[in-house]
Parts: C-alpha cells; structure tokens; sequence
C-alpha cells in the first residue's frame, strides 16, 4: 500500500504532460467566433500597411552594391534594387492591405502585403546591422498567412476562425520569451544585478533624453529595476498572453516598455506595440464582444 | 421533404466535421512548426532576416568600450573621420567595418570609396583611409575617456 504513491509520481508524470499537451492543443483548435479572426486579420493587415506607407523604402536603392549585405530573405538579389521596383512594391503591399480591409479577396491580399513587406524590410536591413523594428510584425503575421478569413455574410464560430488569432498570440509570445531567454543565456541574471542597464543609458540615450537617462543611471535601484522589469515581462509573456484576462495588460505593458526604450535611446519598436496591440487587445476579449463590428452584425452573430 | 433535410443536414454535419478536422491540422503545423522554427534559429544563433536569434542588448555593457571608426587622410596628413549620414540604411552600413579587414583588397578598395562617396569625400582628394579600433574607459559619472586607438588597417582608395 505505502508503495502506491511512489508508483503513482512517475507513472502520472507523462500523464500530465499529455494533458497539458492535450489542453493547448484543445485550446488551439477551439472554435472561434468569424468576427474575431477579421479583427486580428485585419488590424495586423493594417500596421503592415502602415509601416509600408511611412517610410521612404528609395533610399534602399541610394546603399551602393558593394555595402550591401546579403544574409536576408532577399540575399539572392544580386546588388541594390532600383528605385522603381521599390515603389511597385510599396503599391502592391498597399493594394494588398486595401483588399484584406475591403475583403475583398482578404486572403490573397494579406499574402500580397506580406511579402512586399517582408521583401521592402529585407532590403531596408541589408546594410550590415541585423535589425529588429520589424521582425515581430512579420512573425507574429505569419500564421495569419494559412487563414481563411470570413467571406462577406459568412458568420458563425468554427476552428478555421478560431485558430489563426491564436496561433499569432503563440508566435509573439515565443518571440518575447526568446529576447529574455538570450539575455540570460548570454549575460545571466548580471544582466539585471549589474551597471548593466546604467550604461546602456549612459552610452546611448539620445539628446532629447539625455537627463532622464543621467537621473536613473545614477540610482542603480532604478536602472536595475528597469532592467529586471523588461526581462521578467519579456519571459512571462507566455503566461500573459496564455491567459485572456491579461492579454490587453500585456499589450500595456510593452506599449511602456517600447515607449521608454524609444524615449531614452531612440529605438523605434512602435511596430511591436502596434502588433501586439491588434492581436492581443481583440484576443482579450470574450469570445461574444465583437471589437470592432457593433449593432447589426452582432445581431448576427446572436442570432 | 424530411427524410432529404435530414440527409442534407447530416452531409453538412460531416463536412463540417471534415472541414474543423482539416483546419485543427493546419492549425498544428503552422503553430508548432513556426515555434520550432524560432527555438531552433535562436539556438543556433542564425541571422538570415527575418530568420532571427532576437538578441536584443543580450550582452552585459560596462563601463569600457571600443568602436571602429574610418579616417580619411589627406596627402598633407590631415585627418577626417568619416561621419555616415544619419538614415538608419546608410548609418547601420557602419557594422560592416569589422569585416573588412578580412575582405580581398579590391572589395576594401571598393567599400572605402562607397563611404567616402557617401560623406561627401572625393576619393582623389584621399591618400589613405584607415580603419581605427579606439577604446574608451568611462568614469562613475559616465565620462568617457580615450584609452587608445590602433590602427587596423590601412586602404589606399
């Protein structure tokens, strides 16, 4: 009789693994509500939009050949793309971010974007530098690739809704968990218990923040608890993410974090909020609150 | 008429079963394979954009620092440090530096002139360019001080 529970650890050990297992593999292909995968759908289609909009993607064809880097996506093409083939493809993304929005062949167009838009970054990123700006929006946005968006008049709840949103919420919350976990691989935890995080502020805060990056390097308390508070959201993520109710506070939590780095050392990670935003702020909600389509079509979605 | 809605309602029951049980695999494959994709890629370190290890200020920063810089010298001795314009797609061309020294004489050649173009520098009006390791040693409030400069390597554009 005393034996039983010895046997029973080892033996209910795999068990339980299968059922966390079985548990995220039933919440990943759950149903879903239509209205919510053209939500994510669409708002991630509209920051690729975005970030294809606002930048010059000509000055691409300014780098001469012979400094540009070939360890991208678009390493194969030889030398600096012209100018003309830049801008066709800034308008073909864009046309593509107008028929998601228009759903109007939502699936092709969101294709369409995509690869104009990883194609214009690869580009952008030749230089030598590997660069981060726009990684999270292309990653997280890759699952939405396999998607099958709801037709006009198509409502209802199915797995093909359900699980596309999801699969993006599971991509960015590897991606964050990632950035942590090289930092401790690399660094350890003298990464948060260290003047680590004081000079990184002191070697390169911008002018506009040059006081402010002083003041808190100057209080070891501060800079470590800026550091340690990026790394803990960063390995957590999963678990915000995971969890429906802290979805949205997580998107607060990196539009803090993003915000700070921008202000103090001038890194634009405004794509990385503005991804995590479209797909964690409608994945918080339940699955009966429409985000964006209000009144009639909730009627139909009551209905 | 029955008999028939039923029929067509158990149809559509079983291509409903078929269509979530198709999806509920691309589901899978998509997720767990873009996951194992990323683990994988940061494990080995690999940078083939958008295929990233995401170090993201990874390392531990100190007080003591080096950086490379490009020095154009003019046949009278004047020397300019080359400033690259600001734009993040030339500026960031800057991490190519410590590569060039292993680089064939004609792709330093070619590199050099590329930078000086780019800064503004006549390339005739150059006599050397030197790639300068300069290492700097800040103090508790974050003054650097130059602790010493080398000369990596010497380009005649």
């Amino acid at each position: 009789m005393s034996a039983s529970p010895q046997v029973a650890g080892p033996l209910t050990r795999p068990g339980a693994t299968r059922r966390l297992v079985d548990r995220a593999d039933a919440a990943l292909t759950a149903p879903g509500p239509w209205y919510r995968l053209l939500e994510v759908h669409t708002l991630v289609a509209l920051v690729i939009g975005l970030r294809l909009a606002v930048r010059d993607w000509t000055r691409i064809a300014d780098r001469p050949a012979v400094l540009t880097q070939h360890w991208t996506v678009v390493g194969w093409y030889p030398g600096s793309p012209p100018a003309w083939l830049l801008v066709a493809l800034q308008v073909v993304g864009l046309l593509g971010v107008v028929l998601v929005v228009a759903r109007y062949r939502g699936r092709l167009g969101f294709v369409v974007a995509w690869i104009a838009y990883v194609t214009l970054c690869a580009w952008w990123g030749s230089s030598g530098k590997v660069m981060h700006n726009d990684v999270l929006t292309v990653t997280g946005a890759f699952p939405l690739l396999f998607a099958r968006p709801p037709a006009r008049g198509e409502t209802g709840s199915s797995v093909r809704f359900g699980w596309p949103p999801r699969a993006a919420l599971a991509v960015m919350a590897c991606v964050y968990l990632l950035t942590g976990l090289q930092k401790l691989r690399h660094s350890g935890l003298h990464w948060v218990f260290s003047d680590n995080m004081a000079w990184i502020l002191r070697q390169g805060a911008v002018d506009r923040a040059g006081d402010l990056a002083a003041f808190v390097a100057d209080h070891s308390w501060l800079a470590q608890g800026l550091a340690g508070g990026a790394l803990a959201l960063e390995l957590t993520a999963p678990v915000w993410l995971a969890i429906r109710q802290t979805r949205w506070l997580f998107a607060v939590a990196a539009l803090i974090m993003h915000t700070s780095i921008w202000w103090l050392l001038g890194i634009d990670y405004s794509a990385w909020v503005l991804t995590v935003a479209a797909v964690a702020i409608p994945m918080s909600l339940s699955a009966d609150r429409p985000l964006l389509w209000q009144s009639r079509d909730r009627e139909l979605v009551e209905s | 008429m029955v008999a028939t809605r039923t029929g067509d309602g158990r149809a559509a029951a079983v291509g409903d079963e078929r269509d979530d049980a198709r999806e509920s695999r691309i589901a899978r494959r998509v997720t767990i394979g873009t996951i194992v994709v990323l683990l994988l890629v940061a494990l080995v370190q690999l940078e083939l954009w958008p295929l990233t290890a995401f170090r993201l200020f990874s390392t531990v920063r100190t007080g003591d620092s080096s950086g490379l810089q490009l020095v154009a010298i003019a046949p009278d001795g004047t020397e300019q440090p080359l400033r690259l314009p600001g734009d993040q797609v030339f500026s960031t061309t800057g991490h190519q530096y410590p590569d060039l020294p292993h680089e064939s004489a004609a792709v330093q050649r070619a590199k050099v002139r590329a930078w000086l173009v780019a800064c503004g520098i006549d390339p005739a009006d150059v006599a050397k360019v030197e790639l300068v390791r300069t290492s700097r040693s800040a103090d508790a409030s974050g003054t650097p001080q130059v602790t010493g400069t080398k000369a990596l390597l010497e380009v005649t554009p």
